[in-house]
């Protein structure tokens, strides 16, 4: 996304979000449906299958019930995604807490991505999927937002709460390690 | 193979990959995808990377809309009254209590309250009670009327009831045969005289009676003599002062 794309997006969400504070529903709904698709195919990259609806809802609900303190220093949807992965993250401690709780661990994302996409993707989506598990967290978050979202490195820097130079370092690290995996 | 050196272009690989660079950049992108294999390959893998996007599920808006809080001026406007004055064209007032400027209205309600929780309230109260007093004494006044006037002239017995001017109570009670004769329940009703003045006894007779009445205790003993009194007068102007229900009863206890 260029930086004319991006200015377009952030007045357009900054519009919609003017609306709805003034008491026009319909602005909401623009906004949900502008961005609910992004969230939850963020949440499946970070690994979330379970209760994927809930946790989009839940993003939501909380970014709109502090729409107040939003500042549009960065994107609206940079924001949403920095709170959906907030909320992924305490829902990954309370799972912990749950001895009987069987949690899908990053790790296991390969696993999950095959068995939930395999007859939908191709081979090589599939392969690509599959890499991209081998990933450790933070690049496999960073090489989603850069390349499946097309956020830029300041952008994901604030999403994960690194630095713009760091962001940049797990990109071609994670760029250069699913080469290798795709040419193994 | 060799790595590229030119990071500007490597950082815009991304977007272009995604189809979505300005056409000038776009332009040198293409130009150096043609000297530089390596650039080209992660191009191709970048565009894999795009096609292997997880399948998004649908996603119920309506759910989530319906989910989200109000908004703030819909929060705000909910608590306020609207108050509609007398002229319609004029925009309505809108009060807050809390606020300092609607001081009036909420001094109106106070002062509204605390009448209710002062002396009005018990002013009103005792007015209250005073009435109802007054109504059950005036209930409790007429019904005793209309008592003493059915003891009067009904009195007191299934048997044919003697008034003074000799006519039979039961007589002019319609469906009389009907309805259960009146029970006795005064003894003696103040206006029930006796039918015969004392002045018309002669003294012997006087005289006689208040024996009788001297010894008298209050109870019957043997059963009357219907021979003992003396008559008075007319014989059929009986007693009907006493309540027994009994015309012979009522005979003996003013023979004896």
């Amino acid at each position: 996304m260029t930086e004319a794309e991006r200015a377009t997006d952030a007045a357009l969400d900054q519009t919609l979000i003017e609306r709805w504070q003034a008491g026009d529903q319909r602005a909401a709904t623009a906004i949900v449906e502008r961005h609910a698709p992004a969230l939850a195919r963020f949440a499946l990259s970070l690994g979330v299958r379970e209760e994927l609806d809930e946790l989009v809802q839940d993003t939501f609900v909380r970014a709109f019930g502090a729409l107040d303190s939003f500042r549009a220093d960065s994107s609206l949807r940079t924001w949403l995604f920095t709170i959906e992965r907030r909320l992924v993250l305490d829902r990954r401690r309370a799972a912990r807490r749950q001895p009987d709780h069987v949690e899908v661990m990053p790790e296991d994302a390969a696993t999950s991505f095959h068995a939930l996409d395999a007859l939908e993707a191709d081979e090589t989506a599939t392969r690509v999927q599959q890499a991209m598990a081998r990933l450790s967290p933070m690049q496999r978050d960073v090489f989603t937002l850069r390349v499946q979202e097309g956020r830029a490195y300041k952008e994901i820097a604030e999403v994960l709460g690194t630095t713009e130079g760091a962001a940049r370092v797990h990109y071609h690290n994670a760029l250069r390690a699913v080469k290798e995996w795709l040419n193994e | 193979m060799s790595e590229c050196l030119n990071l500007d272009v490597q950082d815009l690989l991304p977007e272009f990959a995604a189809g979505v660079l300005p056409a000038s950049d776009r332009v040198m992108v293409e130009v150096h995808l043609s000297s530089c294999p390596a650039c080209a390959e992660d191009v191709r893998l970048l565009e894999a990377v795009r096609r292997a996007r997880p399948v998004v599920p649908h996603i119920d808006v309506a759910a989530i809309v319906a989910a989200l809080p109000a908004p703030p001026s819909v929060v705000q406007e909910v608590p306020t009254l609207r108050v509609i004055t007398g002229n319609p064209s004029a925009p309505p007032s809108v009060v807050r209590p809390s606020r300092r400027q609607d001081a009036p209205a909420a001094a109106s309600s106070r002062a509204t309250r605390s009448w209710f929780r002062g002396p009005g309230l018990r002013v009103a109260a005792m007015l209250t009670v005073v009435a109802l007093g007054g109504l059950s004494l005036e209930i409790a006044r007429r019904g005793q009327s209309a008592l003493s006037d059915a003891t009067d002239s009904v009195v007191l017995s299934d048997a044919p009831m003697i008034v003074a001017d000799g006519s039979d109570v039961n007589a002019s009670r319609p469906y009389a045969d009907d309805v259960t004769p009146i029970v006795p329940v005064v003894a003696v009703a103040p206006s029930v005289l006796p039918v015969q003045e004392l002045s018309e006894y002669t003294d012997e007779e006087l005289a006689l009676l208040l024996a009788r009445l001297e010894a008298w205790d209050g109870a019957p003993t043997v059963e009357p003599d219907a021979g003992a009194l003396p008559p008075a007068g007319d014989s059929s102007r009986g007693d009907t002062t006493r309540g027994s229900g009994d015309s012979n009863e009522a005979s003996a206890g003013v023979a004896r």
